[in-house]
């Protein structure tokens, strides 16, 4: 984005804000007013939906749909609202690697509570202990 | 190095667009670790979500979901007077920045007299539901709690920068900090967009005729 | 000389009259430094705060050490004893380490290896080690109440003994958030802050780490902060996450705190690995072997540092699959640390290796951890680690990483670069004893223990069978010298910082640019004019070579 000339002098606007003199455009994208106020209804709307989903009877797949929208939604939010859609390469790699590392959480924890208690790939038989290779026990 | 580019009284070794940039880029850093800190305690619900999967669904009966909707609408609002704040202050138009910020504030503050009246609510109810009741209303007010913190350190710095623009301080190459508190509120907003669906709806909702399952 | 700085006509100890001022002592007073958005005061502050902290925790050391000199000697009582491991490694771990190389050697190297005269947020910085003071306050208070959790604040017993875990963990959030700030200022600063001509395949490795550090910080962190904040509303408002008796689950504790608590190893270690990819090169007057590799293994090891966080717990009640996962992918996380240690000796190879004391350091790093990385590997093999775990096997193990690897690390760096910090010159002599007795009185104090953990001595118990005796008294003794060592070697340090000789200009001859700052120590924005950047910073001893490079 071209920023203010240089070394030029501030002025002062008639509502009183600063700008530079020869000031062709500000810094950072503009999205027109009409933009926004289509995703404001297109967000209330998602969220009568996802509120009218949960009346419906899906079973499982409830939950799938609620994130689904949910992630819509605030994938909506993030380009739109927070200009991400406009943003350089870093900054989307600033949002999508946190992203992938709650993925990980999320699969570590819950992977392991999964499958917890069933037995492990490789071996299907529990391992033998030899009799006498416990000492006896005490009390 | 370019100090006199920055309106008087602003310290920064930066050009103003390099300044803008970096200051980007270290919200969004932000950001991110925010993303963090509730995505702990959203893999949490969900290894507990799993494990008394019963439980849960009984607890979420109790929640009101109507306030839990009422509360998404204002805070969806209230991001998209944010956003219009941050668009007036783009084009230096102070005025409206004051107005718009003012709106924001206002839905923020409808939230927390929303919250006030759940929370009220589960402590009034028969027998009354602590934190300490179980697992889902632990990580319950947990969540809406911490949530709520950051709605209410929002609100505190939107009143910083109406003081600002009040007097006066924002144009089309100085208005990092409406764009910055707008980032951050935005991220307050999507997730609580994830909290609503996640706390309030997951064992089905009885509205519209349809029964609960 | 910049002409923002204080026109005083003070000149320093020794120094020639030219009425120079540097960032040390142009704005006099302690409410100025506390006051300073100066990336080497803070660096400063940080690290007189840090050894503070460092000499009361290494003092516990010695009193659990000596608790333990004979196994019916009752220097402690049992909770005494508890207590006081516990205080060890919390403070060692949340006041000293985890801070440690990133808020000293990175917050005074990294605007000046990059050209910069400052960080990205300079006010942020500040309030990050406001930040570190009041967390290291709020930790005194839990200090005063006898933590005795251990340092890991396993649930459920952290869920008893409420009033100091509530101190502790307040603590451990506040200085975690400190972290974070300066996690977000350096990754700020190394992608808009570089000098012109400061390319990312120009970058020194030590910002390579150092980045590679903030990302780690940045996203880790938030997580314990989480598991904490979770911890404090169990023991507070009753909610039952980690409380088996409510229905949580303890090991669940375990898995968000290790989440960010393996990677915080890497916070701790990557940044020395940068100092010793730093020194070998000056010191055997040869270009790094590897830069590339070296710097893919530096963000590799961030990476793979995220996967690999249930290998604390292969005992602890995992399923067997997330075992099996853990312990694999364990033994990637030793691939990239592999490749850095090959590339540092064959930098050495063929070259005109001087044995001045950084390059001591950083060859004692390369040993120290080699033994510290192999040992890690019968720790992420599942049937050794079943009978390794909990043992002073572990704790040998973890004393070699980071006292091995990331203190010695810090020490090294200090030496390398303190006439710039400094402007001043130590005692060479001294400085190459107390290595000496470092080296010995450190390998002395843990090579032992391996030995007890492989006899099975369980760690944190404050009594013993009595034939391991003799393992631990030799150990006690030269833990005793390994504390004289610290106290020879910063001692020599300190004493150089006010009353040293004045230092030649860059005495290593280093091409890294921190070093053509117009005078050391350097003046409070480092240089009048940014410089600019025409060649990579190890070409050395092929000056004709340097442009073919890069």
């Amino acid at each position: 984005m071209a920023a203010s000339g240089h070394g030029s002098e501030w002025v002062r606007l008639g509502d009183g804000s600063l700008i530079t003199e020869d000031a062709k455009t500000g810094l950072g994208h503009m999205v027109s007013v009409e933009t926004y106020t289509l995703t404001l209804m297109t967000l209330l709307a998602l969220t009568f939906v996802t509120v009218f989903v949960a009346t419906l009877d899906f079973g499982a797949f409830n939950l799938a749909l609620a994130l689904s929208i949910a992630t819509l939604k605030a994938g909506i939010v993030t380009l739109i609202f927070m200009h991400l859609n406009f943003e350089t390469k870093i900054i989307w790699g600033i949002v999508i690697y946190p992203i992938f590392i709650f993925i990980l959480l999320l699969i570590g924890t819950l992977g392991d509570y999964s499958v917890k208690d069933k037995p492990a790939p490789l071996f299907s038989k529990p391992i033998e202990i030899p009799a006498g290779a416990l000492p006896p026990a005490e009390h | 190095m370019g100090h006199e580019q920055l309106p008087p009284g602003h310290f920064s070794y930066f050009e103003p667009e390099q300044a803008y940039h970096a200051s980007k880029l270290g919200c969004w850093i932000f950001l991110a670790t925010e993303v963090h800190l509730f995505g702990g305690i959203f893999a949490i619900f969900a290894v507990y979500r799993a494990r008394y999967l019963e439980m849960f669904n009984a607890s979420a009966h109790l929640l009101d979901w109507r306030m839990g909707l009422i509360n998404t609408v204002f805070l969806l609002t209230s991001s998209y007077c944010m956003v219009r704040g941050v668009d007036a202050a783009q084009k230096g138009l102070n005025d409206k920045v004051t107005k718009w910020l003012n709106l924001t504030i206002l839905f923020g503050c409808f939230f927390f007299v929303v919250k006030y009246f759940e929370y009220a609510a589960k402590f009034a109810h028969e027998p009354p539901i602590y934190p300490s009741t179980n697992i889902f209303f632990g990580l319950y007010f947990t969540m809406t709690g911490i949530h709520a913190v950051h709605v209410l350190v929002g609100v505190g710095l939107l009143l910083w920068l109406r003081a600002l623009a009040q007097k006066k301080r924002y144009s089309p190459v100085y208005y990092t900090p409406v764009e910055m508190v707008g980032l951050y509120w935005h991220l307050v907003d999507v997730v609580w967009i994830f909290l609503f669906p996640i706390l309030y709806l997951l064992p089905g909702i009885e509205a519209f005729g349809n029964a609960p399952h | 000389m910049s002409d923002t700085a204080a026109t005083h006509n003070e000149s320093g100890a020794g120094h020639a009259d030219h009425g120079d001022h540097n960032y040390i002592n142009w704005e006099k007073g302690l409410w100025s430094w506390w006051m300073s958005i100066d990336h080497k005061r803070i660096a400063l502050m940080y690290l007189g705060s840090m050894l503070v902290f460092f000499f009361i925790g290494g003092a516990l050391a010695l009193g659990v050490r000596l608790h333990l000199f004979a196994p019916a000697e009752k220097l402690l009582s049992n909770d005494a004893y508890n207590i006081a491991f516990t205080l060890h490694g919390v403070i060692m771990i949340f006041l000293f380490i985890v801070p440690g190389l990133p808020a000293t050697l990175g917050n005074f190297l990294l605007p000046l290896m990059i050209g910069a005269k400052d960080v990205a947020f300079p006010r942020l910085n500040r309030l990050s080690y406001w930040l570190y003071v009041l967390g290291a306050l709020v930790a005194v208070g839990a200090i005063a109440q006898g933590l005795d959790t251990g340092w890991t604040f396993y649930a459920p017993y952290s869920i008893q003994n409420a009033g100091a875990v509530l101190c502790a963990t307040t603590a451990a959030f506040i200085l975690g958030f400190a972290s974070i700030l300066t996690g977000v200022n350096f990754l700020v600063t190394i992608h808009t802050m570089r000098a012109p001509g400061m390319t990312w395949d120009r970058l020194p490795l030590m910002v390579w780490t150092t980045y590679a550090t903030a990302i780690l910080q940045v996203i880790a962190t938030p997580v314990i902060g989480i598991t904490l904040l979770l911890l404090f509303m169990e023991n507070q408002f009753g909610v039952g996450v980690f409380n088996p008796e409510l229905g949580g689950d303890p090991v669940l504790f375990q898995h968000m705190f290790w989440f960010y608590s393996h990677p915080v190893v890497y916070i701790m270690i990557l940044p020395a690995m940068g100092v010793v990819s730093e020194i070998i090169p000056v010191f055997s007057r040869k270009p790094i072997f590897g830069y590339r590799a070296l710097v893919y293994a530096s963000v590799g090891i961030a990476a793979i540092s995220f996967l690999v966080w249930g290998h604390h717990m292969f005992v602890a009640g995992m399923s067997d699959v997330a075992r099996y996962i853990f312990s694999f992918l364990t033994f990637f996380v030793a691939v990239p640390t592999a490749v850095k240690v090959f590339n540092w000796v064959s930098t050495m190879y063929r070259g005109s290796v001087t044995f001045d004391s950084p390059m001591l350091y950083a060859m004692a790093f390369v040993f120290l951890f080699l033994i510290a990385g192999t040992t890690g590997v019968h720790l992420a093999t599942l049937a050794t680690d079943a009978h390794y775990h909990d043992t002073y096997f572990v704790v040998a193990h973890f004393h070699y990483t980071i006292q091995g690897g990331a203190v010695i690390g810090l020490v090294g760096g200090l030496h390398y670069w303190f006439p710039l910090m400094f402007g001043k010159m130590y005692n060479e002599k001294v400085a190459k004893f107390g290595w000496l007795l470092l080296f010995i009185g450190f390998n002395m104090t843990f090579l032992p223990q391996f030995v007890l953990g492989m006899e099975g001595m369980p760690r944190r118990y404050a009594t013993y069978p009595a034939e391991f005796a003799p393992m631990h008294q030799l150990s006690t003794i030269f833990a005793f010298v390994n504390g004289i060592a610290y106290a020879l070697v910063f001692g020599n340090l300190g004493w150089a910082a006010v009353f040293g000789k004045k230092a030649e200009k860059n005495p290593y001859n280093s091409l890294s640019i921190e070093w053509t700052v117009e005078q050391m120590p350097p003046v409070h924005d480092n240089w009048s004019e940014i410089p600019v950047v025409t060649d990579w910073m190890y070409g050395y001893g092929q000056p004709e070579d340097a442009h073919a490079q890069h």
